[in-house]
């Protein structure tokens, strides 16, 4: 037995010191009975917490909600397939050279589940005052030269992950010349939307800050989208717009002016495809200022349409449905 | 508004996809809580912020009470924790089941940082605060007051029983006082190496006595 191999006890228990820390995860990473013993004390030393619950301040959990707003969940380590298909040939480097190799050795060098904890050196790079060898265990960054950055948390760019994953998707298929370009797109579109149907996205956003704030950001998502396109429709009369993209597969429906829907009925929005196939989609209340994500399928959409229906939502529409045709 | 019709192409429609994660799985049986918290961590690795508040509340008081116990500071404790779920979040989608329990992870990654902050420069003065500030709350416990926990607790309580009080002494500073086995060793007055085994055979008996099993 190496003389290392006493001090997986400790290890388990963080009780090594840092010289001591480094020297065992290199005995670790060869050794398969301490990586063994490693995940079988991890899981022992967790329970020793069940000792001293203690529930925390209120705060923090409010704190810590409006944290991870801003912050992406990274991708899994073992899903680069998906990725590859979206990033042109040049761009992809051998994913069994890249990456995972680096991550692989620490995930056998940890053991057990550990390897996601806290003998992981990722895991624990983020604290204060600590250097960042991140990048090296992260390398499917590098394969999107415009993928945001994935450590949101000190950025807007962050937002959130659904934003970010349709950054991604645009950033990869659009170069930076489409770029120029779809800002024009999005600053023509913005004037057009706003101009139709956007009276009261001002005061929405004054009134409702929290709320809007992450809707607006999806809005922006949409509104920024190439191929962003506006259907102006009438709904009792008011004005409204769905506002489409489906390359993003988002639309809105927006009305300034709606009236609010009568007691016990709610509005709903369908999409049809080709063969004009109702399905249902959000349900909205109506009211002034409304603006409402679809939830559908769009890209494949050939109609969306608005109806009343009782309060709940149908199956299929009851009354008329007023259409756009995309 | 429209007159109601007939409207030709009426049709059974399947639910939509968005029930796919459908009502909150709270409260349901305690026996599956550990499947649970792999589904709730799951569904935050998509992004599902309302999955990650659930694991948020069904996990935050070992959490914080283990960051707490080693560094007596409630502020600290708060931050720390706080960087331990902003941690978790962001590491979702790298857990791996096979490896462990959703709540042995966590922990040890709540422990690790805890230490870390512990044993970090700066915190010369947090050690000197750890040892002058409140103890833990004992008042806030009793907000936690699930069954599960009390047994769990109960069940440590039995573990540690089985070992020598060398071995239990020097497993309990080393984890909750956040001293290394070498401080342990000056502490209890014993050869490092002495100290190194004790740890382990006292990890190994309380590990059989807990039944924990990979």
């Amino acid at each position: 037995m190496s003389e290392f191999h006493v001090e997986v006890g400790a290890y388990a228990l963080d009780a090594l010191d840092e010289a001591e820390r480094g020297a065992f995860e290199e005995h670790l990473a060869g050794c398969a009975d301490c990586q063994r013993e490693l995940a079988e004390f991890t899981e022992t030393t967790a329970r020793l917490g069940a000792l001293g619950d203690v529930a925390p301040p209120a705060a923090l959990r409010s704190s810590l909600l409006g944290a991870i707003g801003e912050v992406r969940p990274l991708p899994p380590l073992d899903a680069p397939a998906l990725r590859s298909e979206q990033i042109p040939p040049t761009a992809t480097p051998d994913p069994g050279l890249v990456g995972p190799i680096e991550s692989d050795v620490a995930r056998s060098a940890a053991g057990s589940h550990s390897e996601d904890g806290s003998p992981h050196p990722e895991a624990v790079t983020a604290g204060p005052g600590e250097p960042a060898p991140k990048r090296a265990l992260e390398p499917t960054w590098d394969l999107e030269p415009d993928a945001p950055e994935p450590f949101a948390g000190h950025g807007p760019t962050g937002s959130n992950e659904p934003a970010d994953q349709l950054a991604q998707r645009r950033s990869s298929r659009a170069g930076r010349q489409g770029r120029r370009a779809r800002l024009l797109t999005l600053a023509v579109a913005a004037v057009t939307v706003i101009a139709l149907a956007f009276g009261g996205w001002v005061y929405v956003l004054q009134r409702q800050q929290q709320v809007v704030a992450s809707q607006s950001a999806a809005a922006n998502q949409l509104l920024s989208a190439p191929d962003v396109q506006t259907y102006p429709v009438t709904v009792d009369g008011s004005p409204a717009t769905f506002v489409v993209s489906k390359s993003l597969d988002k639309a809105m429906f927006v009305g300034a002016n709606l009236p609010a829907a009568a007691q016990g009925r709610t509005y709903q929005l369908w999409t049809l495809d080709a063969a004009q196939t109702p399905k249902p989609d959000a349900t909205f209340p109506g009211g002034p200022d409304t603006s409402v994500f679809m939830t559908g399928d769009i890209r494949d959409a050939a109609y969306l349409a608005v109806s009343t229906e009782p309060a709940g939502g149908s199956k299929a529409p009851t009354t008329t449905p007023t259409v756009a045709a995309l | 508004m429209a007159e109601e019709v007939e409207v030709s192409v009426m049709m059974s429609v399947p639910p939509s996809p968005t029930g796919e994660h459908g009502p909150d799985p709270i409260g349901s049986g305690a026996g599956d809580a550990a499947a649970e918290l792999i589904d709730l961590l799951r569904r935050s690795a998509r992004g599902h912020e309302d999955a990650f508040t659930a694991l948020y509340d069904r996990t935050c008081a070992r959490i914080y009470g283990i960051v707490l116990r080693v560094l007596r500071s409630p502020d600290q404790a708060a931050e720390v924790t706080q960087e331990v779920y902003v941690e978790v979040w962001r590491q979702s989608a790298r857990y791996a089941p096979e490896k462990g329990g959703v709540l042995a992870w966590m922990a040890t990654m709540a422990h690790r940082r805890a230490i870390d902050r512990v044993r970090s420069v700066s915190s010369e003065t947090a050690r000197d605060q750890r040892y002058a500030l409140r103890e833990a709350t004992p008042a806030q416990d009793n907000v936690w007051t699930g069954v599960e926990q009390r047994l769990d607790a109960e069940r440590v309580h039995r573990g540690l029983s089985t070992l020598t009080s060398i071995q239990r002494e020097a497993i309990l500073l080393a984890y909750f006082g956040g001293y290394t086995q070498s401080q342990v060793a000056a502490l209890l007055d014993l050869p490092l190496g002495t100290v190194k085994t004790r740890i382990r055979d006292g990890l190994i008996r309380l590990r059989d006595a807990l039944g924990v099993e990979l």
